[in-house]
């Protein structure tokens, strides 16, 4: 019947180097190729270097370990089977309320990324940590445009329990002011946002490796494949572009089976498909080593209610600008947040094909402009993207509030 | 047929899909055979529910030195002792669980249309869907 609690058991004590102080959960995979997993990574660090030790409890699958120890991190994967997206959320959340109302008396700070994993961290009594609510997205938004029959009532339900997140956590973190004035217009406090943009390292293109295979020109997408990220609008920029016979497009893509394989049928059915290379599901450093090469990344964000409303802050574009690449992207606020047109990026208006296969062509025309974006973004990318800018500020709030904790003992 | 009216799970509520044999004897609702039990000296059949309720209670009670074990085999004591300490879990205000069935449930939890939506068959049929991929999420950015 306790079958998360059963898993808690399971672990071989004598290898546990500390009891965790800080615990991050994530119902995501990881390790993954995809920026979420690149947060993780770099949030999760920053908590446990903070608190000194800490346990991440995210998703796995049959190949990752369900438990593994990294320095002073523990990783616990729930590796669940279950094909219902709300059935393995509700196995994720039982996995997180047993860890935390076991951890209660001994986490100083508890991190979650979505209500699956926050609710039961909330919901432990007489608990001894902080919370921080990071709201990359929010599921009421995004699940119906994964999941075409979810009714209003289905979202309302799932909306109350996003609103217990950021009325109940200690502080809330996001990566864009669009996301914050989102969760203000739903209630949220404005004063317990802080907004954390998404970071990447700075890395000198003629340092890496391009792949021997590449070819001599290319642009290159990179990223999940949802239908807000406009990959069909890039297609159909493709087809105006048949006349550039050498270029080529890069598509570093994660995502489902279903997705990819109809991206595949649709880049055939639009004749297209010689001037496209596939690279399913590739490493991180692959995926660098592709875009060191690339002449232009390419990001063209649809504008749809998760774009426009609840708001993002695509890592694609913040990695292109830390390697010096001129990024192509939708004009939305969520992207003028990063890019000023023709000085660290070049904006197009969103869902137009022709508009972005003639800023395609204008870039290619002129490559010392192109070098000039490049630079300019590195240079705000280092000022003030990096992975380390941004985690200095998270670990300002896990101060505050392990000092809140300090000067109130008596805090639940 | 009705279906067993009882409630898996411990922080996270589901109904129990078999089809319901008996009623009862303390709560009159139907359940399972899975979720009944003769009550020792009674012979009358009892949910887990109500059997759990009767060792939470008898165990706090007067007779508190006595082992609960002795009257009982294991088979009855284990499975009816889970559902009284789930019960005592609940009504001592440590927790709330959620819900997520069919039966008296209130306006916030989760029913069966709520969960069927996302079961990976329905997106199957919708070729811009994205089916399960434990790699793939939708919160990527």
């Amino acid at each position: 019947m306790i079958e998360a609690s059963q898993q808690v058991t399971n672990k071989p004590a004598e290898n546990i180097t500390a009891t965790p102080k800080g615990l991050y959960a994530a119902f995501d995979t990881f390790p993954a190729p995809k920026g979420a997993a690149v947060h993780i990574r770099e949030f999760a660090q920053t908590l446990f270097t903070y608190t000194g030790s800490g346990l991440l409890l995210v998703l796995g699958d049959e190949e990752l370990p369900s438990w593994q120890i990294e320095g002073s991190m523990q990783i616990r994967r729930l590796a669940s089977g279950e094909p219902n997206y709300l059935k393995r959320a509700m196995q994720f959340g039982e996995f997180v309320y047993a860890h935390a109302e076991m951890l209660r008396n001994d986490l100083q700070i508890a991190h979650f990324r979505d209500p699956w994993g926050g609710i039961p961290m909330l919901d432990v009594k007489n608990r001894s940590y902080k919370t921080v609510y990071e709201v990359n997205s929010l599921p009421s938004i995004e699940l119906p445009a994964r999941y075409g029959n979810i009714s209003s009532r289905t979202c309302a339900k799932i909306r109350r329990l996003e609103q217990r997140c950021w009325e109940e956590a200690d502080r809330i973190i996001c990566p864009s002011q669009v996301i914050r004035n989102c969760l203000i217009s739903l209630g949220a406090s404005a004063d317990k946002i802080t907004v954390i943009p998404n970071g990447a390292h700075i890395i000198d293109a003629a340092q890496i490796d391009i792949p021997a295979d590449a070819p001599g020109q290319y642009l290159i997408y990179f990223g999940a494949v949802q239908s807000w990220q406009g990959l069909e609008v890039l297609f159909k920029a493709m087809t105006f572009l048949r006349d550039l016979s050498e270029l080529k497009l890069v598509l570093c893509v994660s995502g489902s089976k279903p997705r990819l394989k109809y991206l595949q049928k649709l880049a055939a059915r639009m004749s297209i498909e010689h001037q496209l290379i596939w690279q399913m599901k590739v490493p991180q450093i692959v995926v660098s080593n592709w875009l060191a090469g690339a002449a232009i990344s390419v990001a063209p964000l649809v504008e749809c209610a998760r774009n426009l409303t609840q708001g993002c802050c695509p890592i694609k574009i913040v990695e292109s600008m830390a390697m010096a690449k001129p990024v192509i992207a939708s004009d939305l606020p969520v992207v003028r947040e990063l890019i000023d047109h023709n000085d660290t990026g070049w904006l197009i208006r969103p869902d137009r094909p022709s508009e972005l296969a003639r800023a395609i062509r204008i870039l290619l025309a002129h490559p010392d402009e192109c070098r000039r974006i490049g630079e300019n973004a590195q240079k705000k990318a280092a000022a003030s993207l990096t992975w380390a800018t941004v985690t200095a500020t998270l670990a300002g709030i896990y101060r505050q509030l392990t000092a809140e904790n300090l000067a109130d003992p008596f805090q639940p | 047929m009705e279906n067993c009216n009882m409630k898996r799970g411990f922080f996270f509520l589901r109904d129990c899909d078999y089809p319901a044999h008996q009623s009862c004897s303390s709560c009159g609702k139907s359940f399972c055979n899975e979720h009944l039990r003769l009550k020792p000296g009674i012979s009358a059949p009892f949910c887990l529910d109500c059997l759990g309720k009767t060792m939470q209670q008898s165990i706090q009670g007067k007779d508190k030195g006595v082992s609960t074990r002795d009257n009982y085999d294991d088979y009855y004591y284990d499975t009816a002792w889970c559902y009284g300490y789930r019960s005592n879990y609940y009504s001592s205000g440590s927790y709330k669980p959620w819900y997520f069935g069919s039966v008296n449930a209130d306006d916030s939890d989760f029913n069966d249309s709520d969960i069927r939506v996302f079961d990976a068959a329905s997106e199957s049929d919708d070729p811009d869907a994205e089916a399960f991929d434990p790699e793939a999420n939708v919160f990527d950015s």
